[in-house]
């Protein structure tokens, strides 16, 4: 019964969608029978401006000019297309019976790209991307201009990634400009892109870039099988691309990294990597990704490694202390409290001596109240920023410990995760999870409960695939090579080679057993740039 | 059934925890108690010869599981019947394990806890990574047993204020039978019980290193039980063979400054963990193998009944961890010496009496 409704549901919508593909369209000789085209399918927009104009010497041939209003740029059009056209003089002593539009293209247009097409779905298109359209009666042909020009935004400090020494540039959320920077930054004809567009309605366009001779061949091919399975409507971010190409859709953990500065992905495309551009956003895509990824932040390299091996470890901390610092809290205090030395115990009993709920209960709920205080905190309106500090800071914390509703030490405790947990902020959402599994698996069950859990996230964990690379590579199972940038942060120096498994078409990054104050003894690199 | 690959790295990881698995915490040869730390170097070093004849098998059929080269030997039916036997014996290898570490938590941590509760979560972790795979095991065991080890290479620190190096004494004053009888058991178990390591050889992805591999393995395993007992002695002295638990309880005793103590849920935690590993290995060993007996493509749909199946047969068999002790004194040296010695070494006699094993393998 059910099977057969579905059916007619089906049908009745194939039905629907099926007289759409017209996309073999020519152009018609007929100036007068395209620009109807065109108005049929565009409408009366009213961006849309379409300029007629006389060409060629006299009598001439009408011709026409569309573009879309905003999305070129003024300039462009009037002073390199529409100025050489329009001046009688250019035309010179050609006659009437001319290849118009091949004349315009190479003699008058001060234009850079130039594009001749004959398909009416294409030149649309173009339209529709920020050309300009030069048609003329009694061509079946146009030109595409490349006139693109619109309102950007600057480049700027990503707001998300923050970092305090070395660049300050962000991506944009023009593909372009992001393009440009990144091969700012890797000058070398190694560094390739490949486009596609994306999106049945958005026509998005997403680019791929790689280092030839670092990347794995095999890895691009999937990548761009990959993108290219998707079908779906419209791409707006990132995310939407690494939704459909992740390896793990259902686990908790994103395969997929992303990031907004040019030099965390020129540094992932020179360790072999694949970086995925989507046009309107600055995020870019980059795989294969790895978990210890999500620990490494561009300041690692840019102080004194000794240093940044301290600042890594402290965030492995921090985020080993923000997943299990409630539960095992909640443990050592319900089962274990033999672990706590007696001084201590005692202290944390007085405090919470009295309270209504248990520790789980009081953990949880306190947990979750500061998790709705963050998410009211970032989609709040500036000037409300006050209020939320207050009611969180003074009526949620002190009042309801002097109130004797929960014990000081849970408030400790979760003010303490609450400031772990943004150490790592690409781990964000597998944190707040696993911490309230982990807390409720404490009180159910003590250490003992945790640890299941634990071993079951490292189970997981272990599964993981990111493009063929194991998620938890140089860890499970130990890469001891690549260690070296995990366990500390090794000098610059020292970082003789890729990471075994994403580089190693290309494995040496520079002359391995070089040290600098010794004589030169290094072998040559390999690597030629 | 997809091959999937470890390296001979992640199989000496593998023995390791096996070995280690269930023995760190319920020591047996109790009656040597002074002089265990030498007797498991004893052990050790038979054990190395029980794995160096096991291993011939595995050299003269490379590429087949214990159960395929059974086949090939005994032919379909009684080969079968072998491999049948062997799956009782890996079944009551996890069951064991299992049943100690309950014991252990029951008995120490949750006295109040019902049996089941302690046991479910632990048989859904097992089966969900079972169910994942031996490449996924043995990646999650890496960090594991690096933990394990370098808590013990650690505890040696830990103890140094209250360990005394006049409990060690007296060497060796045991009668030579005692002695030779707990060498043998020793090295039947935990070492012999690697015997079950067999059906995992063909997915090593260089078979060439898998002697020296396991080798390691039971080196290293030796080594660390031998430093945990050796420390356990040192601390408690004579006293130590009153406990059930010896090398869980001398955690206990650390006293670093007043602030470090009673440090024992840190070890608890961590030998659990070599159970996990150990019951997972012992899961998976017995779902692929049934897979092969019965000519299964996958084996997944098998590890949730057999999980269940451990969860049972641990909790008839030794329903009491007094019975369980008799059962290690007095049982498990035969039972072990059947199947870890006498059962591999007949195939191999079998095997030789019929020639040449390349024929074999052909037909």
């Amino acid at each position: 019964m059910f099977k057969m409704f579905w059916r007619k549901l089906r049908l009745a919508h194939q039905r629907k969608r099926a007289p759409a593909a017209r996309s073999s369209r020519d152009l018609s000789p007929s100036l007068a029978v395209n620009l109807k085209a065109f108005l049929q399918e565009l409408g009366t927009s009213p961006d849309l401006i379409i300029r007629h104009l006389t060409l060629g010497p006299r009598p001439g041939r009408t011709g026409a000019l569309l573009f879309i209003d905003g999305l070129v740029d003024p300039q462009v059009v009037n002073r390199d297309v529409l100025f050489p056209l329009l001046n009688e003089a250019n035309w010179g002593k050609n006659q009437g019976d001319i290849d118009l539009l091949a004349y315009v293209a190479d003699n008058l247009l001060a234009v850079g790209e130039i594009e001749r097409n004959t398909n009416f779905r294409q030149t649309m298109q173009a339209l529709l991307a920020g050309n300009t359209i030069l048609m003329v009666d009694g061509q079946a042909e146009a030109l595409l201009l490349a006139s693109k020009g619109w309102e950007k935004r600057a480049i700027r400090e990503p707001e998300a990634e923050q970092i305090i020494l070395g660049p300050h540039e962000g991506f944009t959320e023009n593909l372009r400009t992001n393009t440009a920077l990144l091969r700012r930054r890797i000058a070398t004809a190694g560094l390739q892109f490949e486009e596609m567009k994306l999106g049945r309605r958005t026509q998005t366009t997403v680019a791929i870039a790689y280092l030839k001779g670092v990347v794995n061949e095999k890895l691009v091919e999937e990548v761009k099988t990959r993108l290219k399975r998707i079908n779906i409507d419209y791409i707006m971010d990132a995310n939407y691309l690494s939704e459909f190409i992740t390896d793990a859709p259902y686990s908790l953990f994103p395969t997929i990294a992303s990031t907004e500065r040019p030099d965390v992905a020129a540094a992932k495309v020179l360790e072999g990597r694949v970086a995925i551009f989507v046009d309107g956003t600055p995020l870019v895509n980059t795989v294969p990704t790895l978990f210890v990824e999500f620990f490494q932040s561009p300041d690692d390299y840019n102080f004194p490694y000794q240093y940044a091996t301290m600042i890594r470890w402290f965030r492995y901390l921090s985020f080993t202390l923000a997943v299990l610092g409630p539960a095992f809290f909640v443990a050592l205090g319900s089962y274990h409290q033999e672990l706590i030395p007696t001084p201590l115990l005692l202290t944390v009993k007085a405090a919470t001596e009295g309270t209504p709920f248990p520790l789980v209960i009081e953990m949880v709920v306190m947990g979750l109240v500061f998790e709705i205080l963050r998410e009211a905190g970032v989609r709040l309106a500036r000037p409300f920023g006050q209020t939320i500090s207050i009611v969180g800071a003074l009526v949620i914390g002190e009042a309801a410990v002097t109130a004797g509703l929960v014990g000081a030490p849970t408030i400790i405790v979760i003010a303490l995760t609450a400031i772990t947990t943004f150490v790592v902020p690409g781990l964000l959402g597998p944190g707040i999870y696993l911490r309230l599994i982990y807390t409720i698996l404490a009180g159910v069950l003590g250490a003992y409960g945790i640890l299941t859990g634990v071993l079951f996230t490292l189970l997981h964990l272990a599964s993981l695939r990111s493009f063929g690379i194991p998620y938890m590579a140089p860890l499970m199972p130990v890469v001891p090579a690549d260690l070296k940038d995990v366990v500390v942060r090794a000098p610059v120096w020292a970082l003789w080679t890729r990471p075994r498994l994403i580089g190693w078409p290309q494995p040496r990054r520079q002359p391995i057993g070089y040290v600098p104050d010794q004589e030169e003894k290094g072998e040559e690199a390999g690597d030629d740039g | 059934m997809t091959k999937e690959q470890i390296s001979p790295r992640q199989l000496t990881f593998l023995v390791m925890s096996f070995t280690i698995g269930s023995w760190i915490v319920l020591p047996s040869g109790l009656e040597a108690w002074q002089n265990l730390w030498l007797i498991i170097l004893l052990a050790m070093g038979m054990s190395l010869v029980f794995a160096y004849l096991c291993l011939f098998l595995f050299r003269r059929y490379p590429g087949k599981t214990l159960f395929e080269i059974h086949e090939i030997v005994y032919g379909p039916v009684i080969g079968r019947l072998f491999s049948l036997l062997f799956m009782w014996f890996f079944l009551q290898i996890g069951a064991n394990a299992l049943a100690v570490f309950v014991t252990l938590l029951k008995t120490r941590v949750f006295t109040a806890t019902p049996d089941l509760a302690l046991v479910i979560p632990w048989v859904i972790t097992v089966v969900y990574g079972c169910r994942r795979g031996l490449e996924v095991i043995a990646r999650c065991n890496e960090p594991l047993i690096l933990a394990t080890a370098g808590l013990i290479l650690l505890s040696v620190f830990l103890v140094l204020n209250i360990m005394e190096l006049e409990n060690l004494y007296p060497f060796f004053n045991l009668p030579l039978p005692t002695v030779l009888w707990n060498t043998l058991g020793i090295s039947l178990f935990p070492f012999g019980q690697n015997v079950a390591i067999l059906m995992l050889l063909p997915q090593v992805n260089r078979p060439q290193k898998v002697r020296t591999a396991i080798f390691w393995g039971i080196l290293a395993a030796g080594g660390l039980l031998s430093l945990l007992q050796f420390l356990a002695v040192s601390v408690f002295g004579k006293t130590g063979e009153l406990f059930v638990f010896p090398t869980y309880e001398f955690y206990r005793m650390i006293n670093i400054g007043q602030v470090f103590t009673r440090l024992e849920l840190i070890p608890l935690l961590n030998f659990l963990t070599m159970g996990f590993i150990k019951i997972m290995l012992c899961l998976y060993i017995l779902a692929v193998g049934t897979a092969q007996i019965f000519n299964l493509r996958v084996y997944q749909p098998l590890a949730f009944p057999l999980g269940v199946m451990i969860l049972f047969v641990a909790q008839q068999l030794y329903p009491s961890i007094s019975l369980h002790l008799e059962y290690i004194k007095l049982a498990q040296p035969f039972f072990g010496l059947f199947f870890s010695l006498f059962l591999p070494l007949l195939t191999l006699g079998v095997s030789f009496l019929r020639g040449s094993a390349q024929r074999e393998m052909k037909s």
